[in-house]
């Protein structure tokens, strides 16, 4: 049944999962290269030794005959298999062979195993905890019958979980095998007194004490397994250790303040058995099963993560912020099923259910059992469509064409990047042989930027809030450090920060993923750094796992057909579990109460369905429907009395374009005054906090509300009315078309394809410090015929000469310049943090600035201009007109502070609307106050190189008065300002 | 014992004091000379055969190593003395200055060098040319270098030229030598605009064409005009201005996609700013009329360097009157129908503003009305309000 219902659905399910696909790129590395440690796939390369080897290995000896996904499911299989013989064996431990199946019924359906498959997709785990389960009853019949050939088989189990999941072992060590030698002793203890009852505790200590030596050899034992069989693992932890700081995870949240995620940590796992929690307890903690009860209650408290500050206490806070919380609730649900299939037995056909039937009718017991089965259903049902209802992956990628792309045209030369993929990267990456600065396994990667951040992985940034975003922008605004040219994006939400840090969308593949390209970043070299171990490690790594799966096979197999006799005289002494009357009143009450709370709930979540009945809370639907595009249910929120229908609505948003309307994500919505005009009639303000990937909003709102028949409605607000003059805009434009290679040839570029680099001039670059904080600012000018892509660097030096940092201009500078236009620019140096410690900012001493050149065909569009402009308190204010043929997405401004003639400091501003054509919007943009800069030094020929040579090269092609124009601009009483124009067009 | 043990110490630590040996070095061992005779068939040129014997004053019964070397390769074979060897072309691949010596018993018996001329040269040419660019004005040169080869790929010393022909009003082919592997033939730029091919060839030998495009220099200052303007301060209308055609100081039209920029400047201050760019070296704008009457001057700019004339531009009121009604029962104020200088309404989306207490609050038009609803925006039904459109303001009392 098991495998039926499991290998049915995770073929289903598999793809949605967390966990499926890194595993599944695991297993690809080792298909390629059995012996091979060094992985370059992602980041700058990472060693395959920080993960325990056996399931991977097996993935890619099947993938060989089944292809890769198909391996994963098979091997998926045999680990239900192990694991429903394994609750099996484990639960005759505790309960009657009934009992034990009716446990095995329940492991089936049981909620916290169905989200490790189905969900997680933690194929290693699960295959731990099934090895995990086989082992214990093994080394039980050592303990309590001295045979050594069950040493043997559980050892060997052993070995092959170290190798599968490594902290499976060292945590089963504590909650599992010692309760389970434990009670081997104890039932040799009640087998010499005849009767728990005559057991006393100085029996018990003495017994412990003549099987120490027992003791003491499965513990060297286990230690020396767990060392040699993955030594490398050890020797990788001990010499490479991990410097990530702590990444937030949903298990450590307080389950309290965050229902959510309680949720997905707390209840699903337990599911059902959170009904009869208390009679789980009861049973655990009878006198014979006491280890495993203390076990238990220690898994089951642990598994509350920061709900109280219990966990922290007795993990100590480095374990609690670097181990995931939820394998403690997985493992106490798996203790938990042997006295749930009692209980389930009991109430089926045991004593309860005999109560049941004299005290209530045999229809009333029916019913009951009835229901619970059906709840369980309902539970399982619940679960496998969890990622149809919160959808935790985006929709299935076709791979096909993005590693097509890849592997051919030497675009392999270079590292990408994937944004939106979720874990389907990993499956990405198991299709193509091109590298990925990115990845998925966290504790293996070195890269500062990762490391220094709290952050999984860049791919999903956007919902990792601003940390997230500031380690996508170190890798877009210097992609020549990890020479990444390409990146694939499933999200718009990262389009503008793409455009504005000079990303160039090229054609969409067919998959309907877009491909956004950077110009000019060298290939990787031809060799690339590698961390070796030594050939006895690497020879270990390849056999020791591989060899411990086929022993245990061999060892099990064999010897399961010599013993199979023997085992029936071999079971535990299990303990008649019986109720009294005041715990069975707890039982009732515990389940009534928490009945009572599952339909509170529904009650809440029906209630919040009735929005209209509060104006603040229908004001927060709004905003949530429109935060989730759900513009059709944000309609019905509206009064309609008016004739507003849904075309006229849904035209007058789908007109809206803009950073806001189009790329944000609404962050908090605070409500800053309700005013009661009348008792029909509400105004609420509103200021809505949104992020984008380039920057925060805040926007105010104020909502007039209606209320009729006892709801509230809001009133739309009056559309613009202003209207563009023409009905047809004629405007010429120019095209531009770099033809590439131009002979139908595969292999490198001829030189005569390769276009010059267009010339560029410098004429300021300044070294500026705000507080601690460096920057270089400066205005660059094509002044070449062709439009040109600009890259600009600038490193900071040390008195000695030694480089400290270098950055690139991103955001603050117009990447692409048509021939005479200039642009500032602005580099940041805030990010000391990924640097080496030996590094100090207070080092500084001088500054060198890069500046190079491309040509590029980017569709430019300039049909823009700034009017109305004005300044007053540091504030610019103006109208941004649009009189060209192109909705301008989101419009950037640039504005060039001078002081004194001095060049010191460069802003930028996106204006959260956008701009259709023959229309303007008006923008206010607050401006630095250059009293607190200061300038450190000025860029002078000696230090500003342009295309590799020294700036007054390319003075000899600037006119001779080029120096005498005086730059024309808003003058103000600090200085002049320049301004400058750029915007997201979508052509 | 202990006296013997003394004993013998003191006698081997006497005899060890002894004068060092004196140690003969030979004298030196007679080289025998040989001599390395050449014989070529087709000439020193790569890929032909050499005939190598080496002549001995004795004969050899020890083979003698014969060790054939340049900078890059060196092979040996082993040979007999006074035995004609024939040593197939493959050994000469590459040309240049071969060295070819005789060893026997680990001492060179003889040694001789001798040059391989490189075979004929082999088409294509083997040529660079770069900047692909340049800037007309004799700003900016670029050059062409040829390095012609062999079919091996062996580059030639010295040789006679390679010629370079281009198309250009003062000359028509250029002839230069082959010195150290290559040739070279830089030109400057000329005062015209163009796309200049060269054809490299050295007689039959020849190579891909090769194009320098000559680019336009810095635009020259240049004129603006206007080309359509509605004088009246109607917001929705556009000033259209347009360049006369730009050239730089040689005549030359500036590139396309020339970025212009257009400066509007009212009583001293810079209000606004404009783009624009060239499109067959003539640029146009649309700059939105203002919302009050104005008057502009309007300058343009490519760069920091050319500049246009200056333009005046005036606009007039385009709102004809101000009609504000008051509802009270409604709480209602109603400015409007508004009426632009031609009878028509005025734009939709004019903006109307009502001040009341220092603080402001606007609304826009549609069909000419703007209605401020009091009561909802909380403003007391009393006192005095300030009504103002583009230039006009009225002050009415609630």
């Amino acid at each position: 049944m098991a495998l039926l219902m499991h290998g049915t659905l995770l073929s289903f399910t598999m793809g949605n999962t967390y966990d499926a696909y890194v595993h599944i790129f695991f297993g690809s590395h080792y298909a390629a290269g059995w012996f091979e440690t060094w992985n370059y796939k992602w980041y700058t390369g990472f060693t395959m030794t920080s993960y325990p080897p056996l399931v991977h290995q097996v993935i890619a000896i099947l993938s060989k005959v089944v292809g890769l996904k198909l391996a994963f499911l098979m091997w998926a299989m045999v680990a239900v298999g192990l694991f429903i013989r394994g609750v099996f064996h484990f639960s005759q431990l505790w309960v009657t062979p009934i009992a034990a199946g009716y446990a095995c019924l329940l492991a089936t359906l049981s909620s916290s195993y169905l989200e490790a498959v189905h969900i997680f997709g933690q194929l290693p785990s699960i295959s731990g905890m099934a090895l995990l389960l086989n082992a214990c009853p093994e080394l039980y019949r050592w303990i309590r019958f001295n045979r050594w050939s069950y040493y043997i088989t559980g050892v060997s189990l052993i070995a092959c979980l170290t190798a599968a999941h490594h902290v499976t072992t060292i945590f089963g060590m504590v909650f599992f095998i010692a309760p389970v030698l434990g009670v081997a002793v104890l039932d040799i203890c009640i087998d010499e007194r005849s009767g728990i009852e005559n057991v006393r505790v100085m029996d018990f200590v003495k017994k412990v004490l003549r099987l120490s030596p027992k003791a003491i050899l499965i513990g060297l034992t286990v230690i020396t397994i767990t060392v040699v069989m993955i030594f490398p693992y050890w020797y990788w932890s001990k010499t490479d250790p991990i410097t990530q700081v702590s990444i937030p995870h949903g298990s450590r949240a307080s389950f309290i303040e965050d229902p959510g995620l309680g949720m997905v940590f707390f209840l699903i796992p337990w599911g059902i058995m959170l009904f009869f929690l208390p009679g789980i307890f009861h049973k655990i903690f009878q006198k014979r099963n006491l280890f495993l009860g203390l076990s238990f209650a220690l898994l089951f408290l642990l598994g509350t993560g920061g709900t109280t500050p219990l966990p922290k206490l007795i993990l100590g806070a480095n374990a609690f912020n670097i181990l995931t919380l939820d394998r403690f609730t997985f493992w106490g649900s798996i203790i938990a099923l042997p006295f749930f299939g009692q209980f389930m037995w009991s109430l089926a056909e045991g004593r309860l259910a005999a109560w049941v039937k004299w005290h209530l009718g045999a229809a009333i017991h029916m019913v009951t059992v009835l229901f619970i089965v059906v709840m369980m259903l309902f539970v399982a049902g619940l679960i496998i469509n969890f990622s149809n209802m919160k959808p935790t992956q985006p929709t299935s990628i076709e791979m096909t064409p993005i590693a097509s792309f890849l592997d051919r045209d030497g675009h392999d030369r270079w590292r990408f990047m994937t944004l939106g993929f979720g874990d389907q990267m990993a499956w990405l990456s198991a299709n193509t042989s091109a590298l990925s600065v990115d990845g998925n396994y966290h504790s293996a990667r070195r890269l500062p930027e990762l490391t220094t951040r709290p952050v999984e992985r860049i791919e999903n940034s956007k919902y990792l809030g601003e940390e997230g975003l500031e380690a996508l922008r170190d890798f877009l605004s210097l992609p020549e450090k990890y020479n990444l040219k390409y990146i694939f994006s499933n999200d718009k939400f990262y389009e503008p920060l793409l455009y504005f840090y000079g990303w160039k969308k090229l054609k969409p593949l067919e998959n309907g993923i877009d491909l956004w390209e950077r110009q000019d970043v060298p290939p990787l070299p031809t060799i690339l750094p590698k961390k070796d171990i030594p050939d006895i490690q690497r020879i270990m790594w390849g056999t020791l796992p591989i060899g411990s799966l086929l022993t245990a096979i061999l060892l099990n197999t064999s010897l399961w057909f010599v013993r199979r006799e023997d085992r029936k005289n071999l079971v535990a002494l299990i303990p008649t579990y019986s109720s009294g009357k005041v715990a069975r009143i707890v039982f009732v009450l515990w389940f009534l109460a928490v009945a009572a709370w599952v339909v509170l709930q529904g009650y809440n979540i029906q209630k919040a369905k009735n929005l209209h009945q509060d104006p603040v809370e229908l004001v927060h639907t709004y905003f949530h429907a429109i935060d989730f595009k759900k513009f059709e249910e944000a309609y019905t929120y509206h009064d309609l009395s008016g004739g507003l229908t849904l075309e006229q609505y849904t035209l007058e948003l789908s007109l809206e374009d803009g950073i806001l309307a189009s790329y944000a994500k609404l962050d908090t919505l605070i409500i800053k005054e309700v005013k009661q005009i009348s008792d029909n009639k509400v105004k609420i303000d509103v200021k809505a906090n949104w992020f984008t990937a380039v920057q925060k909003y805040s926007t105010e709102h104020t909502f007039d509300l209606n209320k009729k028949d006892e709801k509230w409605y809001i009133i739309k607000p009056e559309y613009e009315a202003a209207t563009p003059p023409d009905q047809i805009i004629n405007i010429p434009d120019i095209n531009y078309y770099t033809q590439g290679r131009r002979k139908a040839e595969a292999g490198a570029t001829f030189r005569e394809d390769v276009l010059d680099r267009p010339e560029l001039y410098v004429p300021a670059a300044n070294l500026i410090k705000s507080d601690s904080t460096y920057h270089v600012v400066g205005i660059v000018t094509n002044i070449d015929n062709d439009p040109s892509f600009i890259t600009i660097e600038a490193v900071l030096y040390d008195e000695l000469g030694n480089t400290l940092y270098r950055a690139n201009a991103d955001e603050v500078l117009i990447h692409n310049l048509l021939p005479k236009e200039s642009s500032g620019f602005r580099i940041d140096f805030d990010n000391w943090s990924i640097l080496p410690d030996s590094i100090d900012r207070e080092d500084v001493a001088s500054f060198v600035v890069f500046a190079r050149t491309s040509v590029t065909d980017e569709k430019f569009y300039k049909f823009m201009g700034l009017r109305e402009l004005e300044v007053q308190d540091q504030q610019l204010h103006g109208r941004l007109d649009n009189y060209g043929n192109k909705e301008i997405s989101i419009p950037q401004i640039l504005a060039l502070q001078y002081e004194n003639d001095n060049l010191k400091w460069v802003k930028t501003h996106y204006m959260d609307k956008g701009i259709r054509p023959q229309r303007e919007k008006p923008f206010e943009m607050e401006l630095k106050n250059l009293k607190n800069l200061c300038l450190i030094e000025k860029g002078n020929n000696k230090n500003i190189l342009i295309n590799g040579s020294e700036r007054q090269e390319s003075a000899k092609l600037l006119p001779r008065n080029f120096f005498r124009q005086k730059n024309k601009a808003l003058s103000t009483d600090e200085g002049i300002i320049i301004l400058q124009t750029n915007g997201l067009v979508s052509f | 014992m202990r006296i013997l043990i003394a004993i013998l110490f003191t006698v081997t630590m006497i005899l060890s004091c002894q004068e060092p040996e004196v140690v003969v070095i030979p004298p030196p061992v007679h080289i025998e000379r040989a001599n390395i005779k050449l014989e070529s068939l087709g000439g020193l040129v790569i890929g032909n055969s050499l005939t190598v014997t080496v002549i001995t004053q004795k004969k050899k019964s020890n083979p003698i190593n014969l060790v054939v070397s340049n900078d890059l390769v060196s092979y040996a074979i082993d040979i007999l003395s006074d035995k004609r060897v024939e040593l197939d072309g493959q050994y000469f691949i590459h040309s240049g200055l071969y060295t070819i010596a005789a060893i026997h018993n680990d001492s060179i018996i003889a040694k001789r060098s001798v040059t391989i001329e490189p075979g004929p040269m082999k088409g294509p040419l083997d040529v660079y040319t770069g900047p692909a660019s340049i800037v007309t004005g004799s700003k900016q040169s670029s050059m062409i270098v040829t390095v012609p080869s062999d079919s091996l790929g062996n580059g030639f010393v010295r040789s006679t030229g390679v010629v370079y022909e281009k198309l250009a009003a003062d000359q028509r082919s250029k002839w230069r030598p082959v010195k150290n592997l290559h040739s070279v033939f830089e030109f400057r730029s000329g005062s015209v605009a163009k796309k200049t091919l060269i054809g490299v060839s050295k007689q039959d030998v020849l190579a891909n064409e090769q194009a320098v495009i000559e680019t336009p220099d810095w635009p020259a200052n240049f004129s603006i005009k206007v080309v359509s303007h509605h004088p009246f301060a109607d917001n929705r209308q556009y000033l259209r201005l347009q360049t006369d055609k730009i050239v730089d100081d040689n005549g030359n039209q500036i590139a396309d996609g020339t970025e212009v920029a257009y400066q509007v400047v009212e009583d001293y201050n810079v209000i606004a700013l404009y783009k624009a760019i060239t499109i067959d070296g003539v640029a146009n704008v649309y700059i939105r009329n203002p919302s009050n009457p104005a008057s502009w001057l309007i300058r343009s700019y490519i760069g920091f360097t050319s500049v246009s004339n200056g333009i005046p531009i005036a606009f007039k009121e385009n709102i004809s009157d101000l009609t504000i009604k008051y509802d009270r029962f409604t709480k209602r104020l109603l400015i409007g129908p508004l009426k632009s200088m031609l009878g028509q309404y005025a734009p939709d989306g004019t903006i109307v503003t009502l001040t009341h207490n220092g603080k402001e609050y606007k609304e826009e038009t549609l069909l000419g009305e703007a209605t401020f609803d009091l009561m909802n925006m909380g403003i007391e039904q009393k006192g005095n309000v300030l009504i103002n459109v583009s230039d006009l303001e009225q002050e009415i009392t609630l």
